[in-house]
């Protein structure tokens, strides 16, 4: 029995096994290798791994020494802060305090002021004239001498006039109030460089 | 093999003891934020942060210190000095009985006012609000430190005693230092300085003044945080006053009035002194006065109507003084001359009526001097009635009368001159007028009229102040020229025949070496019947010396008893008064001052 075709198809068929089989043989070597050199690799990766492993104590002394160093660092700027706030606030506190003495001397000094007025009174001064055998003296009595050069008594002068301003002056000094932009701006631009250019 | 698997069970039970814990903190975490978030965005978030601002800080409202008074020279006619205000926080308050019992025995009080109000129950609720009681406003500091020494005490026996069940105690009690006004010449310039109480209300120059001399209270915020704390600005006190007073004329004046009143058994008296060049007033002696420190007893002093300053605030009918203004305009509009002679009948008949001298006498043919040494009557009416009374009261306005001086003290009265179109005013009103009748005037008035005559026609307001005080420099107060009434030479002729009627008459108000020009003056005093026969102001006013005036002096003596004349009590009262003045002034007599000229002008 003749088939017609049968034998391309066989051909064909032939060709597919030869390529498969060509193909297997390729392969296999191949995968060997790379399944070798993957079981090398891991092997050495293993190796490598256990010659350069650190203990799990020194791994939480890591931990607890990097934390510590965080403590310290935080510790130190929370001291630093602290300080510089307790004196801010006893700076603060001192001013509060002087701002009072101030309110309190102003009163002292007008209660003295006056007290010393009902001491120096009229009545007061009077009497005390009187006591020490002092009295009025009569127009008839009195002698007018011209001296040269002599200045008669003077109305109160108990301010300046308004054209002499006095400096104002504030109870701070800029110190307890610029920052330190503030100075380095300052600084700066008093030496220039800041660049502003002057006409 | 197996310790491996326990570590790896026991690290798998830690982690998840560890997550556990995360967890919750996570969870805590997150709720307090949430509520951090939801507090800030609910609506009640700013009652919270108002509560919170609370304790942020608080606004004190500082007042200032109350301005001083001095008088010319510098000396303290009004100060302050230190008292303390006694309270109690109610919150604080331990023993109620220990409180009112100190304050009773140190400040010799009520003790049951002070129990109760320490007793009083603390409460924020708007309607009863009980959380600081003041009991008592001025303790001096002798009271505050026996207090000091009781607090103390009671301190020392809680600490050794302290198993009471009440034990004493002052706690809650607070004493707070203040000032007061005080003035330490008490009595002297009084009527000038005057007072005000707590509401503001007063006399004198601190009423006039009160704003001025009180000050602004300022408002600032004080942080309790002292991170936070800020500079309090500088705050000036409240403006001070220099007077134009000097206090030892003061002194002399309210002497003379007080030896015054003695002498002539016034009701009252009052002397006025002015420098005529620049209104300056140097001494204004009235009475009554009061210690201003006891400021609580002016009821007592000033009864019924009587006003606090006469001087100022009290207008009379000036009388005869007044004709020395009516002369004045007759001389300057032109109407007469010095020598023109009037020929007196003893009656001058104007708008119905009959006007008659003084003694009812008829005085014969006068020159103008005689008309003003022998102070007619009939003389000034004719005067006013051939000037026509347009002329006449536009003279009297330019004197000023009827207007208030404006001088610095409250309380000014600004007299009364009727005026031709006014309801009141009669055509007989011309008449009585240009003697000083049917009108009213004060004596700053007078003063400020008689500037006029004295300084050479320049007319200057009379002042109180001479500076202020305010911001920390001094202001002075300019002279106020305030008009030109006559002309230099009729205030010099004027001046001259006022000198010449006093010298010619022999006047009580001469003093020796010294040049002086003045005008006596008896008023009558109008009753709802008519005018009184038998009770009299007295008045003089006078200035020198007259080449270089620097005194203008007015005296008023209200119902004298020992004479109704004032050419008998006014007149050497105003003597008195300028024999202290030439003194305390350093005015040599006419002719040293001459010769110390002269020798000046030869070197």
């Amino acid at each position: 029995m003749t088939c017609v075709g049968c034998e391309k198809v066989w051909n064909e068929k032939l060709q597919t096994h030869v390529f498969h089989g060509i193909t297997l043989a390729l392969k296999g070597p191949l995968l060997g290798i790379y399944t070798l050199l993957k079981w090398r690799s891991m092997e050495t990766v293993k190796q490598l791994t256990q010659a350069y492993s650190i203990t799990p104590w020194r791994k939480q002394l890591r931990v607890i020494g990097l934390f510590l160093m965080g403590l310290v660092m935080a510790s130190s700027v929370a001291v630093v802060y602290l300080g510089v706030s307790a004196r801010t606030v006893a700076v603060g506190s001192q001013i509060q305090s002087m701002m009072d003495d101030i309110e309190r001397m102003r009163r002292s000094n007008a209660d003295l002021e006056t007290t010393l007025a009902f001491l120096t009174s009229n009545s007061v001064m009077e009497a005390r004239a009187r006591e020490m055998g002092f009295r009025p003296a009569r127009a008839d009595e009195l002698v007018y001498i011209e001296v040269p050069g002599y200045v008669s008594r003077r109305e109160a002068v108990l301010a300046p006039p308004p054209g002499l301003q006095s400096v104002e002056t504030t109870p701070f000094s800029p110190d307890y109030s610029e920052s330190l932009l503030d100075w380095l701006r300052a600084n700066a631009l008093r030496q220039g460089l800041l660049g502003e250019v002057q006409p | 093999m197996n310790a491996n698997v326990n570590n790896s069970i026991l690290s798998d039970r830690q982690n998840w003891r560890y997550n556990v814990l995360a967890l919750i903190f996570l969870f805590v975490s997150v709720l307090l934020v949430g509520q951090v978030i939801r507090i800030q965005i609910s609506p009640t978030a700013k009652v919270f942060k108002n509560q919170g601002d609370n304790w942020l800080g608080y606004y004190r409202t500082i007042m200032p210190a109350r301005g001083f008074i001095y008088d010319r020279w510098g000396r303290i006619f009004a100060g302050n000095t230190m008292v303390y205000e006694v309270g109690v926080e109610l919150k604080e308050v331990a023993n109620p009985e220990t409180i009112a019992r100190t304050l009773s025995t140190v400040l010799g009080r009520d003790y049951q006012r002070y129990f109760a109000s320490a007793s009083m129950q603390y409460s924020l609720d708007p309607e009863n609000m009980a959380v600081y009681i003041v009991l008592e406003n001025n303790i001096t500091q002798e009271q505050k430190d026996q207090i000091d020494i009781i607090k103390e005490d009671i301190k020392d026996y809680s600490d050794r005693r302290s198993k009471d069940a009440k034990p004493p105690s002052l706690r809650g009690l607070v004493i707070r230092p203040q000032l007061q006004r005080s003035y330490p010449e008490k009595e002297l310039g009084s009527n000038i300085i005057g007072f005000v109480n707590a509401n503001g209300e007063g006399y004198g120059v601190e009423k006039h003044f009160h704003h001025l001399l009180a000050g602004n209270p300022l408002t600032v915020w004080v942080p309790l945080d002292p991170n936070k704390v800020t500079d309090i600005p500088d705050y000036p006190k409240g403006t001070s006053i220099v007077l134009t007073l000097s206090r030892e004329l003061q002194a002399a004046m309210e002497k003379v009035v007080d030896d015054a009143i003695e002498s002539t058994g016034s009701e009252s008296a009052t002397i006025v002194v002015m420098d005529p060049v620049n209104g300056e007033i140097l001494a204004m002696a009235t009475t009554p006065r009061m210690d201003l420190n006891r400021y609580s007893e002016y009821a007592q002093i000033f009864t019924g109507s009587t006003p606090f300053n006469r001087a100022v605030s009290q207008s009379y009918e000036i009388g005869s003084v007044f004709k020395i203004f009516t002369m004045a305009a007759a001389l300057d509009s032109g109407t007469v001359t010095p020598e023109t002679v009037f020929t007196d009948t003893g009656v001058f008949e104007v708008g119905g009526i009959y006007i008659r001298n003084w003694n009812g006498g008829a005085w014969g043919p006068q020159t103008m001097q005689g008309c003003m040494q022998h102070s007619l009557n009939v003389c000034m009416t004719w005067l006013a009635v051939e000037m026509g009374a347009n002329r006449f009261y536009h003279y009297m306005d330019a004197f000023g009368f009827g207007r208030a001086t404006g001088i610095e003290i409250s309380g000014e009265d600004r007299g009364r001159l009727k005026m031709p179109g006014d309801s009141d005013w009669f055509m007989s009103d011309l008449g009585t007028n240009s003697f000083g009748q049917a009108l009213a005037a004060t004596p700053v008035q007078m003063l400020m009229g008689a500037s006029a005559i004295a300084n050479e026609g320049r007319m200057v307001a009379p002042h109180i102040v001479r500076s202020t005080i305010t911001n920390g420099n001094q202001y002075n107060t300019p002279v106020q020229v305030v008009g030109t009434p006559i002309s230099r030479d009729t205030a010099i002729t004027l001046t001259d025949l006022l000198v010449d009627s006093l010298e010619k008459e022999s006047s009580d108000a001469l003093v020796e070496g010294y040049r002086l020009a003045g005008k006596t003056g008896t008023a009558q005093i109008p009753t709802p019947f008519g005018y009184s026969s038998s009770e009299t102001n007295a008045s003089f006013i006078g200035w020198g010396p007259v080449d270089d005036p620097r005194f203008l002096v007015y005296v008023w003596l209200e119902k004298p008893k020992t004479s109704i004349w004032a050419s008998i009590v006014a007149a050497p009262i105003f003597a008195e008064a300028v024999k202290e003045l030439v003194v305390l002034m350093n005015i040599p007599p006419d002719h040293e001052r001459l010769q110390m000229s002269m020798t000046r002008n030869s070197q």
